[in-house]
């Protein structure tokens, strides 16, 4: 037999889609960092977590990554798009790029990938869910509803969230996210 | 001596369980339209014979069939035909053979036998002109096939028999003739499950003569010059026989060594034809009458013995791994006394010999060891041990005990010694044969690989010439004349002769369609019109081969044939021969398409209801 | 009401199912710990562009696949597994994907036995529960006509039977892109396998739960979408349903003895060379019939599963076996451009018939005999009308 015939093969690279990830993962952390700045719901779920937590979201095997500390004033910084050797209290992986383009581009809302085992989470369950809930607060900052309704569980009513908030909030947020 | 002019038409059938016979008189028109021969044997079993019985049974009939030209006097006349449903295969099987029955049968006033039913014991058939006895053969019962012709040599001139391996029902048993064979299929086992030891032609009654005389005396002469003039018909075969192909497909690289693993082996030139007859005394020893003389006897180490055929040669010797000529020229002839086909009972040996390497089969034989094969040959013949297996042929064996993929066969018939992967035309001529891998359906071996007028490994032209020699070969068989005078009528027409080869090389295979139809083979249809008096051009000749080859697809497809048996072992369409660096196997998928169309077949390889019509076969 | 008879249930395989189910096979190896797999498939699967598509899955991912050999013949043998585990060493992989169908299945399971195993010669495990030890890491991804021995726990290498729990896949993955349908004449064959097998997993005598809960969902899987996929070839989402039912049926057959209509279709088909999807879609509706006809229990949940809740419980208890031939027949003649209705139009000869009723006896574990056997196949000579 020619094994020649038969070669190893490498994987390849989806550069499109890990570009589009990565920038959503970069507006998505900086929009956290943000938040926890602005709206105070946010603040609060920060502020229940322990000291020094930090955490991870992003794409398995090599990333993009987004990481999201808790600084010494308890607010959520975002902490850049690499990850170090060393694992984090709190990691939420997506399993492949597929998946996570899923996710990022709404075809899939967050807890229906979770329920479709997409992710892989290594921690505290708890933290998990609040994190979730963090991000799922951010997607209703920043999108329109239109696009949100897609990506969460459920739209909150307006006796939840009152639209002078929203509007409020989502200007200052989008500001202190694309400056410095 | 009375005379007959043209031919008699007139067709014995026997039935052996009522021990009656009628006599048939063949009608115009089948004769027009299937020539005589094979293809009017496949007509007659066609009307005759229901689809889907056992081969073995009651019901199935073997036809032994003369042509037209049997008993003229024209050169390589010397043949007969046989067809039968083949209990090998399990579809029609038909088989060419030059013994002395032919000429027996038809100088008794015969132009064909139909033999059916099946007897309750051992049964002889004496035939003359009168007619059929019905003689105990309850004597002969049990002999060699050489014993069983030195007994009947004195009821007449000539006789067909089997030997134990026919009356074991070993399903690749032939039938024998002086000392030529109707060697595929299983032939000899359909007369053995009707308990018919054998039959003998008192023959030397009439004296055939054609209609036309002048016209057929100066196409006779027309032929025999091309015979002696062309290299092959004149040279090759008349000087060294078939064996010459061990050299030629040596260096050509289609020499199956070790079960179809390589192409050419470095002690091939022991079992060749240039040295086997000079070491050996070979004198000449042929069908009669013929001009090219092909075959050969020899002695070897004090005993005179047929040299054996190149196919015997090939798949005993090389496919074997072994290199000794007087051992094979034994084997060849037990085999010939057992009446057993030399191509089938090879090819299932070195599938057993590979099994049993591979741990798949037990067995004591194994490549390169001469031991114990002449033993075995007789253990199937006789139904021993692991003989009884054996005598059901490669197809059986490995769908019971696995090695399907080195099973060299196709639909059940063993593979002649030619590696189609060094002649890819030749692997659509065996998958597409009607009676499974047969070599002599289109024979594209010989222009491929020997006299280089086809590229041996594209695809270029091979469908359309494939269809073209299958049409050709069936005249041939049906008129019925040696096929060996297809290079010369081919090869020695002054058009194709004057061609410089590599414009030859070049219009085959880029416009094949027109290629063929520059093909003179006049020499052919001259000869049957001059003797039955009808007329036949050349075109005409050529459609008869196709409805003949239809025909017998179609009954075929009756017996459940269709694309999924046209196909070759696995070996040859997955791994590449050990000689060849590119490791290159045939393209079937490619050339099968083609075919199917060339020849008017659906793309599940039946065919079509058009084509049937067109050719005048009546749907059944 | 079920018995309360001893039983036993096994099926070890992981599915990933569904939308972009290739692409956890990555994140799934790794989690056997096995980063080089060598993928098989036959030529088709390259021919098809699914080559393409599956090499794609890997993309972003770190798993360097050893190779993909894509020519597995149809009659896969010893020769052509030395060949694979030559390869397979000679790269350092540690895990095999098949790509494909029938052969290429049974070539992996023998690669594996081979390779993981040590064993020089493979045909010395043949049987029954040879195997003491797990093997190494085995993803199956299934393309549209899988009849679901890839995914059951037997292998078929040389005409000698392989059954062992520990050659269940580890992995099957069905993706809607390797499901599609190319080629409908397999993809009919390979329903009415997975048919088969699943009524006769759900038979009377080996009924248990577990083994319901598969056998009658493939059942129904194949009743409600074989009719989708003749009517729209294209339907990705029938096309999937029907991978959904082979899997379930396989599981089904794995943990249940061989049936008559599995030893009568594979036992005609190995004698004539057709293809075994194509004689058990003719023989099962006869099968059913002569059972009835000789007083066998035939199981009435068959009609719930076949035709729901509200024809089942509009047929009386009595002719519930017989509504579900009537259905069965239903579906037999919706395919009857690809599956004939009668023996008579496959052209097998009668002393092949016979033949192959007597190695469906040896075959038998369930006490039919030889004239039952011959009984059904003149049945199904006749065909259904």
């Amino acid at each position: 037999m020619n094994i020649n015939k038969y070669p190893e093969i490498k994987p390849g690279k989806k550069y499109i889609k890990r570009i589009y990830i990565a920038v959503m993962l970069w507006i998505v952390g900086r929009a956290i960092q943000a938040a926890c700045r602005v709206d105070r719901e946010i603040k609060k779920e920060f502020a229940e977590l322990p000291e020094h937590f930090s955490f991870s979201l992003g794409v398995l095997p090599t990333g993009p990554f987004m990481i999201i500390s808790k600084d010494g004033e308890g607010r959520a910084k975002y902490d850049g798009w690499k990850k170090g050797r060393n694992s984090l209290p709190l990691e939420m992986n997506i399993k492949n790029i597929e998946a996570a383009f899923k996710v990022f581009s709404f075809q899939e809302s967050t807890s229906v990938a979770f329920a479709r085992e997409r992710f892989i989470v290594n921690g505290d369950l708890g933290y998990a869910l609040a994190i979730v809930r963090v991000l799922n607060i951010v997607e209703l900052y920043l999108l329109p509803k239109i696009i949100t309704k897609l990506a969460v569980k459920r739209y909150h009513k307006w006796s939840e969230f009152s639209p002078v908030r929203k509007y409020v909030n989502r200007v200052l947020i989008y500001i202190r996210t694309f400056t410095f | 001596m009375q005379e007959i002019s043209g031919t008699s038409n007139k067709v014995l059938e026997v039935d052996l369980s009522k021990k009656s016979f009628i006599v048939t008189d063949v009608s115009e028109k089948d004769l027009k339209m299937y020539m005589g021969g094979k293809g009017l044997g496949l007509k007659m079993l066609y009307d005759r014979m229901p689809a889907r019985i056992d081969p073995l049974g009651e019901d199935n009939m073997i036809a032994f069939m003369m042509g037209v030209v049997m008993g003229t006097g024209a050169p390589c006349s010397g043949r007969f035909d046989a067809v039968t449903k083949s209990p090998l295969t399990g579809i029609m099987v038909s088989a060419s053979c030059g013994g002395p029955f032919g000429m027996a049968l038809k100088t008794s006033g015969w132009d064909g036998l139909i033999v059916k039913g099946k007897s309750d014991k051992p049964v002889l058939l004496y035939i003359d002109s009168k007619g059929v006895e019905f003689r105990d053969a309850k004597k002969i019962w049990g002999m060699d096939t050489h014993e069983v012709q030195a007994e009947l040599d004195k009821l007449g001139s000539g006789s067909v028999v089997i030997g134990p391996a026919g009356e074991n029902l070993v399903r690749y048993a032939n039938i024998c003739s002086g000392h030529r064979f109707l060697g595929r299929g299983g032939m000899g086992a359909v007369m053995g499950s009707k308990n018919l030891k054998a039959v003998v032609a008192k023959g030397k009654e009439y004296k055939i003569v054609p209609k036309n005389q002048k016209k057929f005396t100066k196409t006779r002469k027309r032929l025999l010059t091309y015979i002696n003039a062309n290299k092959v018909s004149g040279n090759q075969y008349r000087n060294l026989g078939t064996n010459s192909h061990v050299m030629l497909s040596n260096n050509a690289g289609i020499l199956p060594v070790r079960n179809f693993t390589t192409g050419s082996h470095g002690e091939a030139h022991k079992v060749s034809a240039e040295e086997v007859l000079t070491k050996f005394n070979a004198t000449k020893a042929t069908c009669k009458p013929c001009a090219i003389l092909c075959g050969h006897k020899a002695t070897f180490e004090g005993k005179e013995r047929i040299v054996p055929e190149f196919e015997t040669m090939g798949l005993f010797g090389p496919n074997l791994e072994i290199f000794d000529p007087v051992i094979i020229s034994q084997w060849n002839e037990t085999c010939s006394l057992m009446g057993m086909d030399t191509i089938s009972a090879a090819g299932t040996i070195a599938w057993t010999m590979e099994a049993t390497e591979k741990g798949l089969f037990k067995s004591d034989l194994k490549f390169g060891s001469p031991d114990h094969i002449d033993r075995t040959i007789k253990d199937i013949a006789m139904g021993r041990g692991i003989g009884k297996e054996l005598a059901m042929g490669s197809k059986w064996l490995s769908r019971k005990y696995g090695g399907e993929d080195f099973a060299m066969h196709v639909k059940g018939l063993e593979l002649a010694a030619y590696d189609p992967r060094g002649a890819f035309g030749q692997g659509l001529a065996f998958a597409v044969a009607n009676r499974g891998a047969c070599h002599l359906s289109a024979a594209f071996f010989a222009l491929e690989a020997y006299l280089n007028m086809y590229a041996p490994y594209t695809t270029w032209g091979k469908a359309t010439y494939t269809a073209f020699a299958e049409e050709c070969f069936n005249v041939a068989n049906s008129l019925h004349i040696c096929q060996f005078t297809a290079f010369p009528v081919f090869l020695q027409p002054p058009l194709i002769r004057v061609l410089p080869t590599i414009t030859l090389k070049i219009s085959l295979s880029a416009m094949s369609p027109i290629a063929i139809k520059v093909m003179d083979l006049s020499i052919w249809s001259r000869l049957w019109s001059s003797i039955t008096g009808h007329r036949l051009n050349m075109w005409q000749m050529l459609k008869i081969g196709r409805r003949m080859h239809v025909l017998e697809r179609y009954m075929n497809t009756r017996e459940g044939i269709s694309k999924k048996d046209d196909t070759l072992p696995g070996r040859l369409l997955k791994e590449g021969r050990k000689n060849d660096p590119k490791g290159r196997t045939v393209p079937l998928e490619k050339m099968l398409p083609k075919y199917y169309s060339v020849r008017g077949y659906d793309k599940n390889g039946i065919p079509k209801d058009r084509t049937l019509k067109k050719l005048g076969i009546e749907k059944k | 009401m079920q018995k309360k008879d001893f039983y036993s249930f096994f099926n070890q395989s992981k599915y990933l199912a569904g939308a972009r189910a290739l692409e956890h096979i990555p994140v799934d190896l790794k989690s056997y710990d096995a980063a080089r797999p060598l993928v098989l498939a036959t030529k088709d699967v390259t021919l098809q562009g699914l080559k393409k598509t599956f090499i794609r899955a890997f993309y972003d991912s770190d798993i360097t696949l050893g190779g993909f050999y894509d020519d597995i013949i149809d009659t896969a043998g010893i020769d052509q597994i030395r060949d694979l585990a030559t390869l397979f060493h000679d790269r350092g992989c540690d895990s095999i994907i098949a790509v494909g169908r029938g052969a290429v299945m049974n070539a992996a399971k023998g690669l594996n036995m081979a390779v993981s195993t040590g064993v020089s010669d493979i045909l010395s495990l043949a049987g029954e529960n040879t195997l003491k030890h797990p093997l190494k890491p085995f993803f199956t991804v299934p393309t549209a006509g899988s009849c679901g021995y890839d995914m059951a726990n037997i292998a078929v290498i040389e005409q000698r039977m392989f059954k062992s729990d520990y050659l269940f896949p580890e992995v099957v993955c069905l993706d809607p892109r390797m499901t599609a349908v190319t080629d409908i004449q397999k993809t009919v064959e390979s329903a009415f396998v997975a048919l088969a097998h699943a009524m006769e997993a759900s038979e009377t005598r080996h009924q248990n739960p577990l083994n319901d809960a598969y056998s009658l969902a493939a059942i129904q899987f194949i009743h409600e979408n074989l009719p989708v996929t003749l009517k729209r070839p294209g339907s990705k989402h029938a096309a999937l349903a029907l991978a959904y039912a082979s899997a379930m049926a396989a599981a089904a057959f794995s943990n249940a003895p061989s049936g008559v209509v599995h030893n009568l279709g594979s036992a005609l088909s190995q004698l004539t060379g057709l293809k075994p999807g194509l004689c058990m879609g003719i023989i099962l509706p006869n099968a059913l019939r002569y059972k009835i006809e000789k007083k066998i229990p035939v199981r009435d949940e068959l009609v719930l599963a076949q035709a729901g809740i509200d024809v089942y419980s509009q047929t009386p208890d009595k002719v519930r076996a017989a509504k579900a031939v009537e259905i069965l027949g239903g579906l037999t003649a919706l395919a009857g451009k690809y599956i004939p209705a009668s023996l008579a139009g496959l052209k097998i000869p009668g002393y092949i018939l016979e033949d192959a009723a007597r190695r469906a006896e040896s075959e038998d574990s369930q006490g039919f005999t030889y004239n039952d056997y011959k009984s059904i196949l003149t049945m199904s000579g006749m065909g259904l009308a």
